[in-house]
């Protein structure tokens, strides 16, 4: 049998759909979380991140397809699963009513390889009061509370959902630098939720973009980037509508000018462009912000602020 | 909604829909019950006290369904609620809109309750001064709530010098109307609700002016009551095991709680029952009433074992407690077990209070005087074995009510405990409208007794069968699964053998001598009683709670 420490792939999911009602939460999702990456799921509020998350911690079960968590089915062992796995769900459950003491000494319980010397420097590092009522903290301390308690017995894989939620940067920082380099550098994995870009870039390795509940983007950071380009074109003669450019996820402009988010090879880009009469300008590497704007703002329905109400 | 005064109405209603189902069921079952019960029972003391118990509990479930009062999610302390500050209204419509519908509710549950139900049961009691006496109560109930208690002195001071005047006047309120009359009574209720209105008023606009100092002092003070408790326990070492650690949080979060309250009501039953504590048979209705309250209390909060925080709505497994290694039956297994030490701890002052009320009441000697014929008769050892024989099957069927009630909401599923309330409240309907029926058709009711006493057998035939199938199937299903070890499995299956034999026991010492036709329905029946099929849908609802 093959240790489980060998394994190079840490979360596999495979098919997964799950509809809520007439809702289609999750639509055949296929995702793979390699061992010792940090990997961040981005998608808009209401994507399905949530649901795919909790999926993974087995909280739900996959309507159709399978989820593997260290090659286990986190509904059907969720001790095999869970004693190797560290969370911080969105909502920070923790009981409000347990001092920061008693979160430690209750946690600690589940797990043998809890570190002490750890969880103190942790626990130290936040400036977490022992005596303090988890429901007296503020949300960033709470957060934190939820991750020392996440952390401290060193678990091979730590899930996170939306860890920043509602957090200043500082906190924000703290847990996404400090915390998530310390995980890393073990050699552990990371799996994170978040639609802030500049933090989901900043840390992870691998990205997975998910859009009304199906992955559109999934791979390492670096290819995911240099797969797109942002490009503007000139046209020779203005254009009355946008230019068919195959390749583009996104386009925007008007006359001559006409700046494009696309996918693909920069010199078929270049090619296709001047087969329409134009040529690139300037192209550079697009950012995570932009992919994921030009993704979401392809097929954004209506206007948040009804168009009466904005001029009113 | 047409007006904010409609609109907090529709609130009342729809946040407190089960509690108006409830106290709508208690209603219909004292209607009911004022029309078949035959006249001379009422002859009876305890039935008197316990029909004024049920009238007592009637209109506190009144007052709580239309009563305003909001946890502070930060604090929890109660209050007015702090999201109605934002509403574009002013704060005399605030205070007066609820206040008025809280009064016109009393009073007209009073009305009502006079008319439809105790004059029929040949009662005539006052209704106008009732009425407004109750509607003066709710007003001062709900101003006392309301009140920030601020933290300075001069505020407190404040507060003393309101509040303790009108809770001597609500004690001497009886005695004002013996002494004066319906007028003065009446006089005296509108001065009070005019009273409070004032002091709503008062402390609602302090409130919404943000004066609000009072939340950090209620959980400072809180906070100094635990920290006593835990110095009483002594240092916490760590937890030697998974399974304490998650006992520990069973029992802070739920049984501590149901102790607590289980304590508190007995010791306020026990206080009322002090006035009847002379007539005859005064002690048998304390201990009747006591033990009763006891098993319906815990009974009915064995459900908040299920949850995760009793305090919340919501009724899913927390990703808090979900996301610990542990399995699903474990999980279920210290629920359960949380449930029986509560019960056990809770029984424990339910004892100890009954020699203090005894000789607080002077009542020691009749209590003896009460046991000395049948210990005569039976001799000691027949009345002390009895007696451990039917404690453990009392606590071991309030048990088992607590597990039943657990179940539906450890699915974690609100369709399926409100689809089995609504068996329930179905179930309760038929029975009723077949006592109803009965009661009409006096000529058929022997020809009934007779029927339902030869398919007793066979039903509980029945019941057993379906118990064991259920309890087998679930059990098999939850071993194959994981859910449980096989010492778990073990335990169960002891638990319900060693109950069901107390059960065969206490019932064989009851009614002996016994026919031998009767003993294989009694064995039938000591099978039914203990829990096996909840024991073993347990960690199955649990799980499907879990990976929802």
């Amino acid at each position: 049998m093959t240790s489980p420490e060998l394994e190079p792939t840490v979360i596999e999911v495979r098919g997964v759909s799950r509809r809520f009602g007439k809702q289609q939460a999750l639509e055949d999702v296929s995702l793979t979380v390699p061992r010792g990456v940090v990997f961040g799921l981005i998608g808009e509020n209401g994507a399905g991140k949530t649901t795919l998350i909790r999926h993974i911690l087995g909280l739900f079960r996959p309507q159709s397809g399978t989820v593997r968590v260290f090659g286990l089915d986190p509904t059907r062992d969720p001790v095999g699963v869970f004693s190797r796995l560290g969370t911080l769900s969105e909502d920070r459950d923790l009981p409000g009513w347990m001092r920061v003491e008693e979160l430690i000494r209750y946690v600690k319980a589940f797990y043998p390889s809890w570190d002490d010397a750890y969880a103190e420097s942790l626990r130290d590092a936040s400036e977490l009061d022992p005596k303090a009522k988890i429901r007296h903290l503020s949300r960033g301390q709470q957060a934190r509370a939820g991750l020392l308690a996440a952390l401290a017995f060193r678990p091979e894989l730590l899930v996170l959902d939306e860890p920043s939620s509602g957090l200043d940067p500082v906190v924000r920082r703290d847990i996404l630098g400090a915390i998530i380099r310390t995980i890393t550098n073990d050699g552990r994995t990371v799996l994170f939720s978040s639609h802030l870009l500049d933090e989901v870039e900043r840390v992870s390795d691998h990205v997975a973009m998910i859009d009304r509940g199906r992955i559109v983007i999934d791979g390492p950071l670096d290819a995911v980037k240099s797969k797109h380009h942002q490009v503007n074109i000139q046209f020779d003669v203005p254009r009355s509508d946008a230019p068919p450019l195959d390749t583009a996820i996104a386009i925007q402009g008007s006359g001559r000018e006409w700046s494009a988010i696309c996918e693909g090879d920069l010199g078929a880009i270049s090619m296709r462009a001047e087969g329409l009469g134009g040529r690139v300008v300037e192209a550079r590497g697009a950012t995570l912000d932009e992919i994921f704007v030009a993704r979401m703002a392809g097929h954004r329905r209506k206007p948040i602020v009804p168009k009466e109400a904005a001029v009113s | 909604m047409k007006s904010p005064a409609m609109a907090m109405l529709w609130e009342s209603f729809t946040r407190q829909r089960w509690l108006t189902l409830t106290i709508s069921a208690e209603f219909a079952i004292l209607f009911v019950l004022a029309r078949v019960m035959p006249h001379e029972w009422l002859e009876d003391p305890s039935v008197n006290v316990i029909g004024l118990l049920f009238v007592i509990y009637f209109f506190l479930g009144v007052a709580a369904m239309f009563g305003v009062s909001a946890e502070q999610p930060r604090t929890g302390r109660q209050g007015y609620p702090e999201r109605m500050y934002l509403y574009p209204i002013s704060t005399r419509r605030l205070v007066m809109l609820p206040m008025l519908f809280e009064m016109a509710a009393m009073v007209v549950s009073w009305v009502v309750m006079a008319m439809l139900i105790l004059r029929p049961m040949g009662f005539h009691p006052p209704v106008a001064t009732v009425a407004i006496a109750l509607a003066a109560a709710m007003a001062w109930l709900q101003a006392a709530v309301w009140w920030p208690f601020r933290s300075d002195t001069s505020a407190r001071l404040v507060a003393f010098l309101v509040m303790l005047p009108a809770l001597a006047m609500a004690v001497a309120w009886p005695m004002i109307v013996r002494a004066g009359g319906t007028a003065v009574g009446l006089a005296i209720s509108i001065a009070y609700i005019i009273a409070a209105l004032i002091v709503a008023m008062i402390g609602v606009t302090l409130d919404r002016c943000g004066a609000r100092q009072g939340d950090r002092e209620a959980s400072r003070f809180r906070d100094r009551f635990e920290s006593l408790i835990e110095v009483i326990s002594g240092p916490q070492g760590p937890f030697r095991s998974a399974s304490r650690a998650q006992f520990w949080l069973e029992w802070r979060t739920k049984g501590r709680g149901v102790v607590i309250l289980v304590g508190s009501l007995a010791f306020v039953t026990a206080t009322f029952l002090a006035v009847f504590s002379g007539v005859v048979g005064g002690v048998r209705i304390f201990l009747l009433i006591l033990f009763a309250e006891h098993c319906f209390i815990c009974s009915i909060f064995g459900v908040i074992f299920a949850k995760d925080d009793p305090s919340k709505r919501s009724i899913l497994l927390s990703p808090f407690v979900a996301t610990r290694p542990m399995t699903s039956g474990r999980m279920a297994g210290l629920k359960i077990g949380a449930a029986a030490a509560s019960l056990l701890v809770s029984y424990a002052v339910v004892l100890a209070l009954i020699p203090i009320w005894l000789i607080a009441t002077g009542n020691l000697s009749s209590f003896g005087l009460m046991l000395k014929p049948v210990v005569e008769s039976k001799g000691v050892g027949f009345v002390v074995l009895i007696a451990a024989l039917g404690l453990v099957v009392v606590l071991g069927t309030t048990w088992r009510g607590m597990i039943g009630g657990m179940l539906p909401v450890l699915t974690g599923r609100h369709w399926v405990s409100n689809m089995l309330a609504f068996a329930l409240i179905l179930g309760l309907i038929v029975v009723l409208g077949l006592t109803l029926y009965m009661t009409l058709h006096q000529t058929q009711r022997m020809a009934w007794a007779t029927w339902a006493l030869a398919a007793i057998p066979w039903l509980m035939g029945g019941v057993l069968g379906l118990k064991l199938i259920v309890g087998t199937v679930a059990f098999r299903k939850a071993l194959r699964r994981g859910l449980i070890s096989l010492e778990m499995l073990a335990g169960s299956v002891a638990v319900w053998a060693v109950f069901a034999a107390c059960v065969m026991g206490f019932m064989a010492l009851l009614l002996r001598p016994i026919e031998v036709s009767t003993w294989i329905t009694l064995a039938i029946g000591s099978a039914i009683v203990p829990p096996f099929g909840r024991l073993a849908l347990a960690p199955m609802a649990l799980d499907w709670n879990r990976h929802q």
